[in-house]
């Protein structure tokens, strides 16, 4: 496991900045399909702290990849929710939406609950409600 | 009277008790979070209302006669309440009218229910000489949806001693109106426990 | 002690006896008042209710029966006011119940005392009647807006009284364990069981929903317009009171009737609403008591049910002259309120076990000390406690009398007939066993909702404008009292 990471980090490094032909950082400004701007974003890590904010009781529940795409003209957001305790564990996420002056591009979503089985997975999806937001924030939080 | 005296002093003195309790007993009021997750009892309820409208909402907009751009105009149709719970399909088929509207990607059509209103200012406007002839809207001037949404909510419930388990299942579907094709479906489904104790 | 002086002692504890009449006997107040109304003279009723109701703090019987007796004679705008104050006050201790529902199971006052000096809270079926009645009167004045608002305070208030009974006979079950009461009516000696345990009262549900509030929920969102909501009430009203045709047209329907255009008649609901409520009569049962692994006979208060008039349930409404159409008996308030009683006995007789306990003790070792005292000889001695005995059956009697109270002049039955009618003026008729009765109604609209009630001989129609048809020599109805009541 440790190796994988030194030889990414290496990878990384050789690349440099302007490495267009690694997967998921193929545009600028972009990392895994998601906008980051001129945000610092090398890795699915990066990204995820930088899109993802924990909000109200927290939870040991990770957000542990993340994937856009444009469809249509609105953005289209894949996350994966992972629950490594041995309990089952209920939380509850939104996204908020930010348009290009970095406002709000629509109102605030509902809180959605998810029950997350003892070890498993979910994946959370969301269509952005409009071709204003351009970028996001996935916010979740502890409903146990 | 004798033998009652006693027993009334204590029936006195409990009422006294009781209402010095009630008047102890401070209500606070505050305010809470209008899209905060509500689980109080497993009743439909709002945070259930908001997810069906978003969900439905945003799959709508994914739509190819909506992701087209050519701005369809569209009639909402009854949501059909097949529980048997009182749950107010207009205040939700109105929150998805709502949100489609700030997209700006569909336009209404005035449906069934709102017909008699609209009908009525046409004719006030049309009966009274007070206003402007050249601005004032004209019968046959309205404009007929292209499609029509119409949907069902139905819901599965099951209760034994100390647990109820209810299941609600939403149903959107878009119709053409021309030609009857059904243009766009989609469902959502919650599911909610509760358990006693 | 000698014999004279005996007797002087029973003489006095006699003579207490009219003490009690600091509690209201509630039945005697109400025949009065009912009698009244059922000769028609509802004026006099309610000087008679307000004669008996002198102090400024009325509580909520008086509103219910007040806001009753005014829809009588049509003053509506009265009738709901006197309702919206009796709301207030269910509304009040619906709040006070949910933030403690210890305070249900009997409070502090009913335990030491009997349970007609708790404050009069009202039978779940009459809280859930009131907001009912408060939508009929809107509907007759034509506001139904107004109407839907009552309506919904009716659901709101069923899901309220659904939590907090669920959480009372959990607490009744454990709190007669802890005690060893015995809580199953059949326990009572001689209590008429089944007035309150029959299969029409066992069909229901709960005592408190009824089939007539959710189908008039439903006709009423139907004429607004909101079909989704008048599907759950229809559904709803179905459910309450299975295999009614009315009920399930009502339902079936639905879709094609939201989906026809005017074709100018009117979609006529008629609400028959017959006869009066049963009253609650305080009798005297022996109630078994354990006292040192002996079972001690108490004597007890309990209430028992009585219905003041003869049952009558018109089979049909004759409206013109050549349309008849049938009326189904959708809600029986006095199946109500029997049920009422039978999931109210265990909380009672845990409290008539409760208070009757420290007596039962007294009387087992006043019994034991005349016994012992037989046993020595000593006659005079015996006597004395024969005496003391029955001073405390005496005492027994006079703070043990049931609560009688509850909303009296609510109808016993509520039938419906609905139909589509032409917009304009008609005569329906109802027979009843005095003879045919009518009123002159007018429908107008897409929707129409028309109350008639019947008490006795006498018709009154919930319109705001009507003339009623009476032959003149309508006899006075009594209200019958039964004979054997114990105060």
């Amino acid at each position: 496991m440790k190796t994988i990471v030194v030889a990414a980090a290496l990878a990384a490094l050789a690349l440099g900045a302007g490495c267009a032909s690694r997967k998921g950082f193929e545009r600028e400004g972009f990392a895994f399909g998601c906008p980051v701007a001129d945000a610092d974003v090398d890795s699915m890590g990066d990204l995820i702290a930088a899109k993802v904010a924990p909000e109200g009781k927290r939870t040991n529940v990770v957000v542990t990849e993340m994937r856009c795409t444009i469809s249509g003209e609105r953005m289209k957001i894949e996350a994966n929710l992972e629950n490594d305790a041995g309990q089952i564990r209920r939380v509850a996420y939104k996204f908020r939406w930010i348009d290009t002056e970095g406002m709000r591009a629509a109102d605030e979503e509902s809180w959605k609950p998810v029950l997350m089985y003892e070890k498993s997975n979910h994946v959370v999806t969301a269509i952005a409600p409009n071709s204003k937001a351009v970028d996001f924030r996935l916010v979740y939080m502890g409903q146990d | 009277m004798t033998p009652l005296t006693p027993l009334l002093r204590i029936a006195t003195v409990s009422v006294l008790a009781a209402a010095l309790l009630a008047g102890c007993a401070k209500d606070t009021v505050r305010y809470g979070d209008a899209r905060g997750v509500e689980t109080i009892t497993n009743e439909f309820g709002s945070t259930d209302l908001q997810m069906i409208a978003e969900a439905m909402t945003r799959s709508l907009l994914d739509a190819p006669v909506v992701a087209a751009n050519n701005l369809p105009i569209v009639t909402v149709q009854e949501v059909r309440n097949k529980t048997s719970e009182y749950i107010d399909t207009r205040a939700i088929t109105d929150s998805i009218r709502a949100e489609l509207q700030k997209s700006g990607r569909v336009r209404f059509a005035v449906d069934a229910a709102d017909m008699a209103n609209q009908k009525e200012e046409v004719d006030r406007q049309q009966d009274d000489e007070y206003y402007d002839r050249e601005q004032t809207a004209e019968k046959g001037r309205m404009v007929g949806a292209q499609y029509r949404l119409e949907g069902n909510i139905s819901s599965i419930v099951k209760q034994a001693k100390d647990i109820k388990d209810v299941y609600y299942k939403f149903n959107l579907q878009m119709w053409n109106v021309r030609d009857g094709l059904l243009e766009w479906t989609d469902e959502k489904e919650i599911r909610k426990t509760t358990t006693k104790g | 002690m000698p014999l004279r002086a005996r007797s002087l002692l029973l003489a006095v504890l006699v003579a207490s006896l009219p003490a009690c009449a600091t509690f209201r006997s509630y039945d005697t107040e109400l025949r009065d008042t009912l009698t009244r109304a059922a000769a028609g003279d509802v004026g006099g009723a309610i000087a008679t209710l307000e004669r008996n109701n002198r102090r400024t703090r009325k509580d909520l019987l008086y509103y219910m029966e007040r806001g009753e007796l005014e829809r009588l004679r049509t003053r509506f705008e009265p009738s709901t006011d006197a309702w919206m104050r009796a709301s207030e006050q269910v509304a009040a201790w619906e709040s006070a119940a949910l933030a403690d529902p210890s305070r249900l199971a009997g409070s502090l006052a009913s335990v030491t005392l009997n349970d007609k000096s708790r404050p009069y809270e009202g039978h779940d079926y009459e809280k859930v009647m009131l907001t009912t009645r408060i939508a009929l009167n809107h509907l007759a004045c034509g506001d139904w807006d107004a109407a839907r608002v009552a309506i919904r305070q009716t659901h709101e208030r069923e899901a309220v009284i659904a939590r907090l009974r669920e959480q009372e006979i959990e607490k009744v079950r454990s709190e007669a364990e802890r005690h060893g009461a015995r809580t199953r009516i059949e326990e009572l000696d001689g209590y008429p069981v089944e007035t309150i345990d029959n299969p029409e009262v066992n069909a229901l549900r709960n005592s408190y929903q009824s089939a007539i509030s959710h189908y008039l929920a439903g006709f009423v969102y139907e004429a607004l317009g909101e079909p989704g909501l008048a599907a759950a009430g229809y559904r709803q009203a179905i459910e309450l009171r299975p295999d009614t045709p009315v009920l399930e047209e009502a339902l079936a329907g639905l879709d094609t009737r939201t989906a026809s255009a005017d074709d100018g008649s009117t979609d006529v609901l008629f609400l028959i609403e017959t006869g009066l409520a049963p009253a609650r009569l305080s009798r005297q049962f022996s109630l078994p008591i354990p006292v040192n692994r002996e079972l001690v006979l108490i004597s007890v208060s309990f209430p028992v049910l009585h219905a003041p008039l003869a049952p009558f349930l018109p089979a049909s409404l004759h409206i013109g002259e050549d349309r008849s159409w049938p009326l189904a008996n959708v809600t029986s308030i006095d199946a109500m309120a029997r049920r009422a009683l039978q999931d109210e006995m265990p909380a009672i007789m845990l409290r008539g076990f409760v208070r009757s306990a420290g007596k039962a003790i007294a009387q087992y070792q006043a019994q034991r000390a005349a016994r012992d005292r037989h046993h020595h000889g000593d006659d005079s001695g015996g006597a004395a406690l024969d005496v003391g005995a029955l001073a405390l059956m005496l005492g027994s009697m006079i703070t043990e009398s049931a609560d009688e109270r509850g909303w009296r002049s609510l109808p016993a039955n509520l039938l419906v007939a609905r139909g589509k009618l032409p917009r304009g003026p008609h005569r329906v008729t109802l027979p009843t066993p005095a003879g045919e009765r009518s009123a002159q109604v007018h429908v107008s609209g897409r929707h129409a909702f028309i109350a008639l009630r019947l008490i006795g001989k006498r018709l009154f129609a919930m319109l705001p404008t009507v003339e009623t048809h009476e032959p003149r020599d309508s006899n006075l109805v009594r209200i019958a009292p039964i004979g054997g009541r114990t105060d």
